[in-house]
């Protein structure tokens, strides 16, 4: 008995290396090879054993020497996930089927369908996600109608701009919208309390030169509302003003994706990314979007009698007949959905000089054939004989046929295909491409048609370089009469001259000579 | 990144897609050109839209065994391929430099740039603009190409993807090019040099001229220098992909823009 009790404590003895000890590991074993019952296992018998210590070893444990857990790593765009599940959630639809007061929203997913054959794609899942979005802002915000105007890519990610009718006015000025004024007012000092101090007196307020912006019609007719990523809350860009449009014809900037960017540039921008993304958007929308000849007509009832050509109220046709596809294949069969935009910043010239007399309604030369809101023609000042007579800008009148656009760089303005090559052209969407705007694109097929626009935002330079500003004239040297040097008078003419002076007043006025003559510095 | 291997959807977030029949042509079109002369590989590179819409170019680019000395082929219609010529050094530098449109003829020549005699035939003009955009915006991930033992560069068969912290770190994009040497990269902590023998995309000049935009799927890296070209990378799984759809045009104004 002794001899089995020492035995077995030693057996019992744990080993300082590992821990173990050889009596747990063979009952153990011996509990394992009961258990499996392999063939052979006193073959096996030392696999069994290096089995049974790996086993032992845990790894999962946290305070083993070498355990660790590899952790699953979190996603990078969970943020953006969890926005678009708002998305998804958002959405309701209304339970007495009365989806008609919901805002008319074109088909976004067939259009889709349409654009891809045109190679412009956003892929199924965000062109749906887009779609549910745009309902979503729909309903929330009460617009007549809305559709996808497009995307403009930024240096920080990209904007997705809806183009939106009827959407309530903004209570007030634009500048509470996004900041306008770059400079802030500087406060006013504390009235001073001297006496005799009446206040300073009035400044003159600098003469208010902008021309006013068009309110509800011409390019504000449509409000865009923009968001950096889908499941963003949607901001709405402000009105556009005409000093907008000038200005930001004449820079070229990277959007950044970031609305309130202050644009950094010369000739200055008087305003932030906001206004310079609207002004673009305004110039694209006006230059690019199209529709077939005879979709629209002028509405009758609105046309001003006196004044017919300036109607740019425009219906849909109810005697429309859908042209076949390759009809759209000439250039012809297109016609411009917009009115353009003057170089003055407007779509309808107003007079910037004050006017004495209204009235004469010069129908200047009409400059047809001028597409493009650049380089329009605003009539040669010729003067005449009132001093500051301004010529009116004229442009394109509504539904022109895209043909009159001028040619840019040798090319003209819009190339069109057949989207399918291979089959037969009833299955064939049409296809045309602005060259002065890349980026816009219109497709046309069997009555339906849509314009999108996916790019940076920027016109074409047309193969020139970038048009550098051109710096204000240096001022001049005075030449036109030779100088004259004047000798300056000397201390003892001075004197004399004032007392000269003296003398004269004292024939005037009889009074006593002042003893004292102040010297003259 | 689909069944038809042409990895476009991956660049879904900048608009780009091709249509039905456009993967179509392409998918059955490089598969005969890849088995027409033998090579290892061919890919769609992209499309350089010109001034007529239906005479878009359709590139690609195929490879035998170095990775640096691709073959070009160009098309019109998608399906038959045509090897496109090859350029001197001085015709690339040209063609980095002119601003006119392509007009969807190869044979139309272009007045050199810079008041230079002769011209350059637009054939030429498409391999060049190819061959500086291979050469000046090209990028991979950093590990998905190392340097093995005999020094030729390979594709890294076990690139198991980028981290999640690093995908969009521009320090994660080299260029795919042949360099020198690579000082820069021995700042880095975590330098391997079987890795790090290309130059990373961080000090491409001028700053800001990439472009990151994060989905949920992927990162894409777009280029703001030769404007078109994207680069998205799997944030889920190893796979990447470059493509080009843009009008073959370098900006040169850059500078003015950003």
């Amino acid at each position: 008995m002794e001899d089995v009790n020492q035995a077995k404590q030693y057996l019992q003895q744990h080993s300082d290396r590992t821990g173990i000890n050889l009596y747990d590991h063979l009952t153990e074993l011996l509990a394992q090879v009961l258990e499996k019952r392999p063939r052979n296992p006193a073959d096996v018998f030392e696999n069994i054993s290096s089995q049974v210590k790996r086993d032992r070893f845990n790894l999962e444990s946290i305070q083993s020497p070498l355990g660790y857990k590899k952790k699953p790593e979190p996603n990078p765009s969970l943020g953006q996930v969890n926005k678009l599940m708002t998305v998804f959630q958002s959405v309701k639809r209304s339970e007495d089927g009365n989806d008609d007061a919901a805002g008319q929203v074109p088909d976004i997913l067939e259009l889709s369908g349409l654009f891809e054959w045109a190679g412009v794609s956003f892929g199924k899942e965000e062109t749906f996600l887009l779609a549910l979005s745009i309902h979503q802002l729909v309903q929330e915000t009460g617009l007549q109608s809305a559709r996808f105007w497009g995307k403009l890519s930024a240096r920080q990610g990209a904007y997705y701009v809806v183009e939106a009718e009827g959407a309530p006015p903004v209570e007030d000025d634009p500048e509470k919208v996004a900041s306008d004024k770059a400079a802030v007012e500087p406060a006013k000092p504390p009235p001073m309390n001297v006496p005799e101090f009446e206040g300073f007196p009035d400044i003159k307020k600098p003469v208010d030169m902008s021309l006013p912006k068009e309110e509800g019609t011409g390019v504000n007719k449509y409000t865009y509302f923009v968001c950096t990523s889908i499941g963003e809350a949607w901001a709405r860009l402000p009105d556009l003003l005409p000093e907008h449009v000038t200005a930001a014809r004449a820079i070229r900037k990277y959007l950044t994706g970031n609305l309130s960017t202050p644009i950094v540039s010369y000739p200055l921008f008087p305003g932030t990314e906001a206004h310079f993304l609207r002004a673009q958007i305004a110039r694209i929308t006006a230059a690019t979007v199209v529709c077939p000849l005879g979709y629209y007509t002028f509405d009758p009832e609105s046309a001003d009698e006196e004044h017919p050509e300036t109607n740019t109220a425009i219906i849909v046709n109810t005697e429309y007949e859908v042209l076949p596809n390759d009809a759209l294949l000439s250039l012809e069969n297109w016609v411009h959905q917009i009115p353009h935009v003057l170089p003055q910043g407007r779509t309808t010239w107003v007079n910037p000089v004050k006017p004495r007399g209204e009235g004469e309604d010069e129908d200047a030369d009409r400059e047809e054939g001028e597409g493009g809101d650049d380089d329009d023609v605003s009539g040669d000042a010729t003067g005449g004989g009132s001093e500051r007579e301004v010529e009116p800008e004229t442009g394109p009148t509504l539904l022109t046929s895209i043909t009159e656009d001028a040619d840019f760089a040798g090319h003209p303005a819009w190339s069109v295909r057949a989207c399918s090559r291979l089959q037969p052209s009833k299955f064939s969407p049409v296809h045309l491409r602005s060259n002065r705007w890349p980026g816009a694109h219109a497709v046309y097929y069997n009555g339906k048609f849509a314009c999108v626009y996916v790019g940076d935002g920027l016109k074409d330079l047309g193969g020139e370089p970038m048009p550098m500003p051109a710096l204000p004239p240096l001022q001049v040297e005075f030449k036109d009469e030779p100088l004259v040097e004047l000798v300056d008078p000397s201390v003892k003419d001075e004197k004399a001259f004032e007392e000269m002076l003296k003398e004269k007043e004292d024939d005037a006025q009889p009074d006593e000579e002042d003893g004292d003559e102040e010297p003259a510095d | 990144m689909n069944g038809s291997n042409l990895h476009v959807d991956a660049f879904g977030s900048k608009g780009i897609g091709l249509s039905t029949e456009e993967r179509a042509c392409l998918a059955t079109s490089l598969v005969g050109l890849t088995s027409s002369q033998a090579f290892m590989s061919a890919h769609f590179w992209g499309k350089i839209a010109t001034a007529d819409v239906s005479k878009d170019y359709y590139v690609a680019v195929a490879y035998h065994n170095d990775p640096f000395a691709p073959t070009i082929f160009m098309c019109q219609d998608a399906l038959n391929w045509v090897q496109a010529p090859n350029v001197t050094d001085d015709e690339m530098h040209a063609a980095a430099d002119l601003r006119a449109a392509f007009t969807g003829d190869p044979a139309f020549e272009f007045p050199l740039p810079n008041g230079a005699a002769g011209t350059l035939p637009e054939a030429k003009r498409l391999t060049a603009v190819v061959q500086c955009i291979l050469r000046d915006a090209h990028i991979v991930p950093r590990g998905a190409y190392f340097r093995d033992v005999l020094g030729k560069l390979q594709r890294n068969a076990t690139f198991g993807g980028l981290r999640p912290h690093d995908v969009t770190r521009l320090a994660s994009y080299v260029h795919l090019r042949p360099t020198a040497t690579s000082d820069a990269q021995l700042a880095r902590p975590d330098f391997e040099d079987a890795v790090d023998v290309l130059d990373t995309v961080e000090h491409d000049q001028p700053k800001g001229c990439w472009v990151v935009e994060k989905n949920v799927m992927n990162v894409v890296l777009s280029s703001l220098v030769w404007p078109g070209y994207h680069h998205a990378t799997s944030v889920a799984d190893a796979s990447f992909a470059s493509i080009y759809v843009g009008q073959g045009k370098k900006n040169l104004d850059i500078g003015f823009m950003i």
